[in-house]
């Protein structure tokens, strides 16, 4: 069994009992796609919906909703995972309390769990459950081999979907 | 993707320029709460958000984060985190020291509000003493901008305060901390109150260089 630690912009794969961890998720949202039956789970972390500067040069696919999900689809399948078998649970996306709403407050969380339900959707991923939105952090872990998502947040304690 | 990395010379200014800065910022903070602050020797990195979780400890820790942006010639953030032990120490001894009231006889309420401007003050305090370091040394206009107050899990309210010092556009940020710690009071976390955090761009700190005359 491994542990692994997703952090943004990255995109981890687990199979049978292997664990699949995002720490402290913000605005920032963590995608599982997994295929039950071949007991196979694949994790990214993203920061943004999508590229701010579609000409900067030195872009990280993975930090973005847009680009990142379909690459987290490509690594599942060729590591064995079957397309039609793929279901999706999303977490993260929250606003954080902050007592003045210019500096750290933004809707990036709505934006992207709105981006994140969009690209599944065109990918033809069905949504199996989603914890997103609200006022507090979380840290999420992925139980590959049962598929459940356990999610941790500091003051409503833990929950599983 | 390559890894930018600090030569050594411009690691040691950063850190002599940290150095320097979080004395000042002590000492006004000291002076404030009427009690003796010592701070260590900053640590300065480069870091990637692919990898912050080698930097931060204790990620999923309650942590209070006090934020000033910082405009002009260099652009970043200042950030104070401490833990909720640190935040009412530091409230306790300021209100007692600026407007000789004991936090501890008022209302839940009362002591709630009173300790967020309390915060807002102290991070407009080392902030500032911070930027005036900065400018005298490098002969940069910088600027202070908007505070703010968020208290959640560490790793979450820092990769907010990452965001807005320019995670989206630059790949890279320089992380320096320093960590302060109280002299004369003993209390569980080795009477350390809290840390003073910089992330300024990484494009910007050859103006930074430049400045020191580098």
């Amino acid at each position: 069994m491994k542990k692994f630690m997703v952090s943004i912009g990255q995109i981890k794969i687990g199979k049978e009992e292997d664990e699949l961890c995002a720490i402290g998720l913000g605005s920032c949202i963590a995608v599982i796609i997994y295929d039950s039956f071949n007991k196979i789970a694949g994790m990214i972390h993203i920061l943004l919906p999508t590229v701010l500067q579609k000409d900067a040069s030195d872009i990280i696919p993975t930090r973005y909703a847009d680009t990142g999900i379909k690459i987290l689809l490509d690594k599942l399948v060729d590591e064995g995972a079957k397309k039609s078998l793929l279901r999706a649970k999303i977490v993260g996306g929250a606003e954080l309390f902050s007592i003045n709403s210019r500096i750290l407050k933004s809707d990036v969380g709505k934006r992207n769990a709105k981006m994140c339900k969009e690209i599944l959707k065109d990918l033809n991923i069905p949504l199996i459950a989603s914890d997103i939105g609200g006022n507090s952090g979380r840290s999420a872990t992925f139980y590959v081999q049962s598929n459940k998502l356990k999610i941790k947040t500091l003051k409503k304690g833990e929950k599983v979907i | 993707m390559e890894t930018l990395l600090l030569t050594k010379l411009q690691e040691n200014t950063l850190q002599e320029i940290a150095n320097i800065s979080t004395g000042h910022a002590a000492s006004s903070l000291a002076k404030l709460m009427d009690k003796k602050i010592k701070h260590n020797i900053p640590f300065v990195s480069v870091i990637q958000l692919e990898n912050i979780f080698d930097l931060i400890e204790n990620p999923e820790e309650e942590t209070y984060m006090i934020a000033l942006e910082i405009n002009g010639d260099v652009n970043g953030v200042i950030l104070m985190l401490m833990d909720e032990e640190g935040a009412n120490l530091i409230s306790k001894y300021m209100t007692k020291k600026m407007i000789g009231e004991d936090i501890d006889k008022m209302t839940l309420e009362e002591q709630k509000e009173l300790r967020f401007s309390v915060l807002v003050e102290c991070i407009n305090i080392i902030g500032n003493s911070y930027i005036t370091t900065l400018t005298d040394i490098t002969k940069l206009k910088i600027e202070s901008g908007l505070t703010d107050i968020a208290i959640d899990m560490k790793a979450a309210v820092l990769d907010r305060a990452f965001l807005k010092a320019g995670a989206t556009s630059y790949s890279d940020l320089i992380y320096i901390k320093s960590e302060l710690y109280l002299t004369d009071e003993k209390y569980i976390n080795k009477n350390f109150i809290g840390e003073i955090v910089i992330v300024p761009n990484f494009e910007e700190k050859d103006r930074i260089m430049e400045g020191v005359g580098i």
